[in-house]
């Protein structure tokens, strides 16, 4: 174009912005293809995922921590891939299991839940759609990121750059440097991080001190998530065994709601035909030793607790 | 509103747009209307205060003009003492009575007055100084009485600068506002390039440095002196980019609108004493101390003690303007000190300077007189940002004691380490160190006329190349989440 052209302002104007968003676009493609790359990440690690797998777990840090792959796959004698996210509720285990079975052979799912999972008032929960934006590709993701986020998705989706730039401190750039950091990720090949930890007997002194103001707010709309992974893989025909997560057992004392929690969780995964376990009275829930927080088992505890699960998980499918 | 908000990327055209529509003689209650709401998104309630002030000191300074000498002066304490008094009621009422009642709990006296359940209003200081500085302007015949009370309404709460400054005087603003400006392009261009370099400062560096002191200064007294000098440092930035990133995106948005606001910051970091730090850091307030109150005392043309007393009797009473707790008087009188302090020893450092031969080597006198600075700088800064006195007291001591070096060297080799000791993520390190070597580059530029005179003939294309580099540092490193509150709003 001749110079003299952006010498009118309106022209000038165009053609800057136009450079602009030609350059975000550009390094939006550039980020969409390098982001994935960064295993260190759990999500682009789920995601980068294409095979079989015996079985997967699903769920948050209880799952993610609490799984000790090595010995589960042991003594299921299968394959297992943990696919636990630290901090996230039902919808988001819901949209990572979803675009997991688009790619994925699945023999049995298990499911994690606890008490808390459906309390809004207990856990934030933030749904972390950042991790997920460079997938808005695939059909389920952006179908979650616009039922929680609504109009939103259509911005970060068409307005080049703007998910990196929202969330820069997250994603894109942080990526980039991790991979040439050349950052580890902290959980192992199934996908879980053990905690050496040792308990945190401060967390169970706030619990109690906040126990009796604590009041229960029943989040409908997790319930809702919830719901829909059982029928995911009723759907594909996948069978499922959900257990609630095994908890010190002083912790039982300041979860007022706790039964009707569990009632419904109980009632709802009988309704669709597949087997809930609990641990509540296990000898394991008694030691603080196998834990490194009221509600998080630490390596000794996911290695005591692995041989119950896979017993009953067996069991539920019949092949004990 | 905040400048770093979406909402502001959507008011800004819109206002910008509409005004220009506008026929000049009706801009005025455009201007007015999205100033009003600026204000209110806020807290609609306290535009009243806006009102109040505006009212009042419109009315005296018409009723001065016709007045004989004794009835100015009583006019002019009127609006000093609703002006103040406002003023007093919200920001140092609670500040006053908490003091007093801790004197009176010291002798066991009782002591009931409740104190005041209020939010300070958000930049009640500068609208506060502005109008006062109208009516003291009025007041000494420096200026004729603005006889429309829009335009003078304009002038109080003129968006722009109406939260945190530059603190306009009438002289220059109210001229200004009455000119009917047509659509500049190379206006927008200007104020636009300024508004991106404010954002460049407040985003990527001072919100991220933010991230650092707040972590640093979250336990100070279990916390290693290598490490609290870092946090001081990072703050001393933080502080900078945060208010000079704020001034520069009022004094941008004003001049797209055609209206040219003062500098408030020359590079301030790179004087080479306390007196000419205070020419460079917030210019419109120190000049307004200057002309309201340094000379009315007398100036320097009194005694030396006198001088003394005078000096230290601005700083005490701009360290109050900044806030109503201790620590900002002991930050202020700081600086009053080294005012003095630099005063009385000014011959014998010179003399200093010649014996050891300094006074050949202007550049190394420079660079010292700049580190010297800065770092006395710094040292007041820790009063200005610890939570207490005492916590400011105890990081001067372990900055002194110098421990903890270990840990930040440590920090260099391990990424983890980094996020414990300074709340960083390695990315934030690269965000950090290229953000610096940005401002700097920045500074440079301003500082040097035939360097600058070379970027203004630049060809387009090197000139785009660098406002496209800035703008896609500010959407990498700009911290987009959770914006922060400039610091200065809280004055």
């Amino acid at each position: 174009m001749p110079m003299n052209r952006l010498k009118n302002p309106l022209v000038c104007s165009l053609v800057f912005v136009v450079i602009v968003l030609a350059v975000f676009q550009f390094e939006s493609v550039v980020l969409d293809r390098l982001v994935p790359l960064d295993k260190s990440v759990k999500v682009n690690w789920i995601y980068s995922h294409a095979g079989t797998f015996d079985y997967a777990f699903v769920g948050s840090s209880a799952a993610y921590t609490g799984i000790d792959g090595k010995a589960l796959s042991d003594t299921l004698g299968g394959s297992v891939i943990n696919l636990g996210l630290d901090g996230t509720a039902h919808p988001e285990q819901y949209m990572v299991l979803a675009a997991f079975l688009e790619s994925n052979d699945v023999g049995t799912i298990i499911l994690q839940v606890d008490a808390w999972g459906l309390d809004e008032n207990a856990y934030g929960y933030p749904f972390h759609e950042y991790l997920h934006l460079p997938y808005l590709d695939k059909p389920v993701v952006a179908e979650v990121v616009a039922e929680r986020r609504g109009g939103r998705l259509a911005a970060w989706k068409y307005v080049p750059f703007l998910k990196y730039a929202e969330f820069n401190t997250e994603i894109g750039v942080p990526n980039v440097v991790h991979m040439i950091g050349g950052r580890q990720p902290e959980f192992d090949v199934y996908g879980s991080s053990l905690r050496n930890q040792a308990f945190n007997q401060a967390e169970l002194e706030a619990l109690a001190a906040a126990g009796d103001h604590h009041s229960y707010a029943w989040s409908t709309m997790r319930a809702e998530y919830f719901e829909r992974m059982l029928d995911l893989a009723r759907k594909k025909g996948i069978p499922v065994v959900v257990y609630l997560t095994p908890e010190y057992h002083e912790v039982l004392d300041y979860s007022p709601s706790r039964h009707q929690v569990v009632s419904y969780y109980r009632e709802t995964v009988a309704a669709a035909g597949q087997a809930f376990l609990t641990y509540d009275d296990e000898p394991l829930c008694r030691d603080r030793l196998n834990f490194y927080n009221t509600s998080h088992l630490n390596r000794d505890g996911a290695g005591r607790f692995a041989p119950l699960l896979a017993r009953d998980v067996l069991a539920a499918s019949g092949r004990d | 509103m905040l400048f770093n908000s979406l909402h502001f990327a959507v008011f800004l055209p819109c206002v910008v747009i509409i005004y220009f529509a506008t026929p000049g003689r009706w801009r005025w209650t455009w201007l007015l209307a999205a100033s009003y709401y600026f204000y209110a998104c806020w807290k609609i309630e306290y535009l009243a205060l806006i009102v109040v002030s505006t009212l009042v000191d419109y009315v005296v300074a018409r009723c001065m003009a016709r007045a004989v000498a004794g009835r100015r002066t009583f006019l002019l304490c009127l609006s000093l003492a609703v002006n103040l008094g406002l003023l007093f009621a919200f920001k140092y009422f609670n500040f006053v009575n908490a003091s007093v009642r801790a004197v009176f709990g010291h002798f066991d006296l009782t002591y009931s007055v409740p104190a005041l359940d209020v939010l300070l209003p958000v930049g009640i200081s500068f609208y506060t100084f502005q109008t006062l500085s109208y009516t003291i302007d009025v007041y000494r015949g420096k200026r004729q009485p603005e006889m429309h009370l829009g335009i003078f309404a304009l002038y109080v709460a003129y968006f722009p600068q109406l939260v945190a400054g530059p603190i306009e005087r009438s002289t220059r603003l109210l001229p200004q506002l009455r000119v009917v400006q047509n659509f500049d392009f190379d206006r927008l261009k200007t104020g636009l390039v300024l508004m991106l370099w404010g954002f460049f400062q407040k985003l990527v560096i001072a919100d991220r440095m933010a991230m650092v002191v707040d972590h640093v200064y979250t336990d100070p007294q279990q916390t290693g002196g290598a490490v609290l000098l870092i946090g001081t440092y990072a703050f001393a930035f933080q502080i900078y980019c945060d208010f000079a990133g704020y001034s520069n995106i009022a004094i941008g948005t004003a001049k797209i609108m055609g209206i040219d606001l003062m500098q408030n910051f020359r590079q301030p970091y790179y004087a080479r004493s306390i007196p000419e730090f205070w020419r460079r850091w917030h210019i419109s307030l120190s000049t307004w101390f200057r002309d309201y109150v340094y000379i009315p005392l007398g100036g320097s043309r009194v005694r030396k003690l006198r001088l003394h007393i005078n000096l230290l009797l601005v700083f005490a009473v701009s360290a109050i303007w900044h806030g109503a707790h201790w620590k900002f008087l002991v930050w202020g009188l700081l600086h009053g000190l080294y005012m003095v302090f630099g005063g009385l020893t000014a011959g014998w450092r010179h003399r200093c300077a010649a014996t050891v031969g300094l006074d050949r080597l202007p550049r190394l006198q420079r660079v010292l007189g700049v580190f010297v600075t800065f770092n006395l700088v710094c040292l007041a800064w820790i009063f200005f940002r610890a939570d207490s006195i005492s916590d400011a007291a105890s990081i001067v001591c372990n900055i002194f004691q110098m421990e903890g070096v270990g840990t930040v060297v440590e920090c260099l080799t391990r990424p983890g380490r980094l996020n414990e000791v300074f709340g960083l993520s390695r990315t934030h390190l690269v965000a950090v160190a290229a953000g610096l070597a940005i401002l700097e580059l920045g500074h440079l530029l301003q500082m040097c006329d035939r360097l600058q005179l070379r970027a203004l003939a630049a060809p387009t294309c090197l000139r785009w190349l660098a406002y496209i580099i800035l703008i896609l540092v500010i959407a990498n490193f700009g911290i987009f989440q959770n914006p922060r509150q400039f610091i200065y709003f809280q004055f």
